[in-house]
Order: C-alpha cells, then sequence, then structure tokens
C-alpha cells in the first residue's frame, strides 16, 4: 500500500489529530480529551475507523464528513435512576468531540457506519476521480 | 476465608471494593479518581494465572452505585458480546471476564492505534450485606450492568442489649 520509499501520510494526520484535540478539551467539560480512542486502518479504496464508544447511544452520536475531514460528536450519560451514592465513579460522561483529517478527500455519500456492542465502525471511501490511476508504459 | 468475620458496620463503608493490586492506589486510580486520558487500565493481581493467550486483558472502568435495593456495577466493556462474558460467584468474589477480538478490517492495514483491543476481567469482593444468589446481568452497547440486591435477613443480626 504505501512503500517504504514513501512519505508515512499519516504521520501528519497523527500530529493533527493530537493537536484537535488540546483545542477540543479547553472547550470541552466531561468526557476525556481523547475521547473515544480510535484505531485508523488504511486501505487503497480509503479508510476504515474504529472507535471504542461503550454506552453511547446511536442517537447520540454525530458524525459527519467534510472533504478530508472526519468529526465525531457525541454524548455520553452514565447517570442511573434512584442512585443514593457511588462507591467508585470511574467512567467519564459527558460531551465529547473529536476530529480526523485524513490525507486524502472522502466521498461523503459513501459513508457506513454502524455500531455494535460499544464499538462503532466507519467505513470511508475515495472518490473514484481522486484514486491513483496506474498508468500504463507503452512499449516504443 | 479470614475476612469473613467482618463485623457489620465494617460492611456499611465497604460494600463492594475490587480486588486489585496495591500499586492502583498509588497511582490514585482509587475511588472518585478523576477520569484520566481515556487510556485502557491494565489487567490486575499478576499471578492470577499466566496468560493462555496472545491478546493483552484489561480491566474495565467501573461505576459502583448505592441504589434503593442494592448495589449497581456498571462496567464498560465495548466489543464484548453476551455469548463470550462470564459472570462468576465464588463465596464472596464476583468476577466479570468477556473476551474481545480485534475487528480489523479486510485487506486494510493499521495506520494509528490509540487503542489496544483485549479481553476485559474484574473481580469484585462484595459484602454479605448482598444477596449474591440474586445477582442480575445485562449487556447493552457494550456495558454490563449487574444488580446485586440487598440481603432482605441478613445472617448476621445486631441482638439488642436490654439492661437489666
Amino acid at each position: 500500500m504505501f512503500g517504504t520509499t514513501m512519505r508515512d501520510p499519516f504521520r501528519e494526520m497523527r500530529q493533527l489529530t493530537r493537536q484537535m484535540d488540546r483545542l477540543m478539551s479547553q472547550g470541552a467539560a466531561g468526557a476525556a480529551a481523547g475521547f473515544p480512542a480510535m484505531n485508523v486502518y488504511a486501505g487503497p479504496d480509503g479508510v476504515a475507523i474504529t472507535a471504542e464508544v461503550p454506552g453511547v447511544d446511536r442517537d447520540a452520536l454525530e458524525i459527519s464528513v467534510h472533504r478530508d475531514t472526519v468529526t465525531l460528536k457525541g454524548e455520553r450519560r452514565n447517570e442511573i435512576e434512584g442512585a443514593k451514592g457511588y462507591h467508585r465513579r470511574e467512567r467519564g460522561a459527558g460531551r465529547f468531540t473529536r476530529t480526523l483529517s485524513l490525507p486524502f478527500p472522502v466521498d461523503p455519500e459513501k459513508v457506513e457506519a454502524s455500531l455494535s456492542d460499544g464499538m462503532l465502525h466507519l467505513s470511508l471511501h475515495r472518490p473514484e476521480s481522486d484514486k491513483p490511476r496506474r498508468i500504463e508504459v507503452k512499449a516504443a | 476465608m479470614a475476612d469473613e468475620s467482618n463485623t457489620p458496620q465494617e460492611h456499611e463503608s465497604q460494600a463492594v471494593e475490587p480486588n486489585e493490586p496495591e500499586a492502583d492506589q498509588a497511582r490514585g486510580e482509587g475511588q472518585d479518581a478523576p477520569q484520566d486520558d481515556g487510556s485502557k487500565m491494565p489487567a490486575e493481581a499478576e499471578g492470577a494465572g499466566e496468560p493462555t493467550r496472545d491478546r493483552p486483558t484489561f480491566r474495565p472502568r467501573c461505576d459502583i452505585v448505592e441504589t434503593e435495593d442494592g448495589l449497581a456495577i456498571l462496567a464498560d466493556m465495548p466489543g464484548a458480546k453476551a455469548d463470550t462474558l462470564e459472570v462468576h460467584v465464588e463465596k464472596r468474589e464476583l468476577s466479570i471476564r468477556a473476551e474481545v477480538e480485534e475487528q480489523a478490517p479486510d485487506g486494510m492495514s493499521l495506520a494509528i492505534r490509540e487503542y489496544r483491543t483485549g479481553d476485559w476481567e474484574r473481580r469484585f469482593s462484595v459484602s454479605r450485606a448482598y444477596d449474591l444468589d440474586g445477582v442480575s446481568a445485562s449487556l447493552k452497547d457494550g456495558v454490563l450492568t449487574l444488580t446485586l440486591p440487598k440481603v432482605s435477613d441478613p445472617e448476621s443480626k445486631r441482638i439488642d442489649v436490654s439492661a437489666g
């Protein structure tokens, strides 16, 4: 996919993601700055993103794609009905936002998202016109 | 077990205690600890046995909440499915465990890793104030909820001593 001689296009993305998180964490209260943690997979046709979002309702998730930017917004609530007191509280709650800048634009019409067992799976595709093409070299 | 001779008063203050290595307390991951950077918590108690799998084990983040009827334990276990989730009760110990396999998309290579996938495991010591025969468990959106009813007729009762 990405040869060893090629610059890693995701290196810049990693740095940018960290900067974005820092910016976002200043405004948002509640959930941790890096929530949810994401893994990004790259392939010839686009990228796939997986994220752990336990306890986040489907209706409380908002995914948007604009050119090369993917934004994941949501809210995690963890109030318990009839709670009298907490012996231990480790699970974070509140609103969260994460933004990823991809090394290439993705087709906003072809985003697939699924949520199961607290795992979000996003599939993003490069537009056909934007994909790298192999040029045949003709013999003279 | 020697610690089963706890007095009822002690049960009041320590209803459920996760069984964890002391190093945890030193790191400040104790009660009411603020949410940290969101990274996963390492597996508990070394010496519980050699791992038989190559993937890591993590400790799920938990809320332990007292309610009208008893106690609720909520554990974040993303990726856990009902058919690979185990809830065990042995003496006064409640343990939860789920096997989670990495779901890597076909034909793609990992570009950024922010979290690792592994099994979930955690154990709790439960006081006699709660009925471990009446534990119920439900799993929804990767969150396990355990409900422990209060013991209606505790074995140990306080006997009032009347002055003669």
